[in-house]
């Protein structure tokens, strides 16, 4: 059976009871995909930033909004917050158009870890920092996540 | 190993350790720092977003009850009414207008917050899509009893972009709305179209009061006004630039402003063509994994 797509775009979060391939393209943002062994269901979110620092809109854009989100999501689909496990992608140190991210992101994984580890929720994989950008597909149905690195270009 | 070190070494290692100290304690100065304007502003944050919704109950029920007074006066009216019934008429399209404007922007900033805003690409016309916010403000404009003037410097009746129609329209709206609010009584709003090193301009200037400097840092800011919101006359949420700012980022353009006191300001959205030859667009491409798969 051919699965749903959905592109994820930076600075939003996706979340279906019914099965996925969420696919995104990750530099220095990070995605945390959550994964509901017990429902079989998932989500993804993709941040650029760190934290929100009180500026423009409280979006997703940031990882201690969108991993909080992405949680209550899952929550509203039926999920036990006990049962939820994290898989963490993302956070290269690309170097875009000759503008240095300084250490954007390893900053937004080190939000990742802080964030998921103050809910108690397991990163049972992972694939972050590094120099190259990466593409992954999450299929929502079975918690595999589809990993490649984009080369420099 | 010990005894042969020297004092000399010993002091310069101390030194070196020393320094590093310094610059740790004068990083921690200022992450502290930091961490205390951050909470300033949340503590900010907060407050507003108590004021935004007792505020926003009457920005919605107030147009409301005009609409609903007015078209009561339009039933009671008799044919011999006719130019009363007409200016009702447009006060009615005036506030339903604006309260259509004011629910986008709620909607949006929500949508935004949920991280469920994505753009939606198409060919538009951004001529014409800029001539219809245009016509929806001039009865606002009029109130106040200011010009719109529309200037085309592309002197083309259609000119496509590749781009997302709502949240364009949405953010000219807003910058349009802002222009007309802050604009000076009997004055001008000018909204023009130019195209620079190949990159769109739209730009809106208002001759109002401007932007003081301690205000330039948080336009941007969601909730905030460059007026107290309490004691303010004039109408709004104050979510609309900080949708905008957002929404530009979304279609990979940018929003630049300026300002002089007394004069005025003048913001433009500044928008790329976008590839035109693509029937319409869709992050969601059919590359497949072919090679170097790893799952996870």
């Amino acid at each position: 059976m051919e699965l749903k797509k959905h592109y994820l775009y930076p600075s939003t979060i996706f979340v279906s009871n019914k099965p996925y391939q969420i696919q995104t393209i990750l530099g220095s943002c990070v995605a945390v995909c959550l994964w509901d062994a017990t429902l079989k269901i998932g989500g993804m979110n993709h941040f650029m930033l760190p934290l929100w620092n009180g500026k423009g809109l409280a979006s997703p854009k940031y990882g201690n909004i969108a991993i909080e989100k992405i949680i209550q999501k899952m929550i509203k689909f039926g999920s036990k917050k006990y049962n939820l496990q994290a898989k963490v992608f993302g956070g290269a140190e690309v170097i875009i158009q000759e503008k240095v991210n300084y250490n954007i992101g390893r900053r937004n994984v080190i939000t990742a870890y802080e964030i998921l580890k103050e809910n108690n929720i397991p990163i049972i994989s992972q694939s972050v920092k590094g120099q190259l950008g990466r593409k992954i597909i999450f299929i929502t149905n079975t918690g595999v996540v589809l990993h490649k690195f984009l080369k420099k270009s | 190993m010990s005894e042969n070190i020297t004092n000399e070494v010993l002091i310069e290692e101390l030194q070196k350790r020393f320094s590093e100290y310094q610059n740790t304690l004068k990083e921690l100065i200022k992450v502290n720092k930091d961490l205390k304007d951050v909470n300033v502003k949340l503590a900010e944050s907060e407050k507003l977003k108590t004021h935004f919704l007792s505020n926003i109950a009457n920005e919605i029920i107030n147009p409301f009850t005009a609409i609903i007074g007015l078209s009561q006066n339009i039933i009671d009216a008799g044919p011999e009414d006719f130019d009363a019934i007409k200016k009702m008429s447009s006060y009615i399209y005036n506030e339903a207008s604006f309260l259509d404007f004011q629910l986008k922007n709620i909607f949006a900033a929500a949508e935004i917050e949920a991280g469920e805003s994505e753009p939606m690409f198409s060919k538009i016309n951004i001529i014409e899509t800029i001539k219809t916010i245009k016509d929806r403000y001039e009865y606002a404009a009029k109130d106040k009893s200011i010009e719109i003037i529309f200037c085309n410097k592309i002197e083309q009746n259609e000119y496509l972009v590749v781009s997302d129609h709502e949240k364009i329209s949405l953010i000219i709206s807003n910058l349009l709305n802002n222009a007309i609010k802050y604009c000076k009584l009997n004055k001008s709003v000018e909204i023009c179209i130019y195209i620079e090193n190949n990159i769109v301009n739209i730009s809106v200037k208002d001759k109002g009061e401007g932007i003081s400097e301690e205000k330039k840092q948080q336009i941007f800011d969601r909730f905030n006004r460059t007026k107290n919101i309490i004691n303010s006359e004039e109408r709004g949420a104050g979510l609309g630039l900080s949708i905008s700012l957002y929404f530009a980022e979304l279609i990979e353009a940018e929003i630049i402003f300026s300002t002089t006191s007394g004069v005025g300001s003048k913001f433009i959205l500044k928008l790329n063509q976008g590839n035109l030859d693509i029937e319409s667009f869709s992050g969601d491409d059919n590359q497949i994994f072919f090679e170097d798969i790893e799952t996870f």
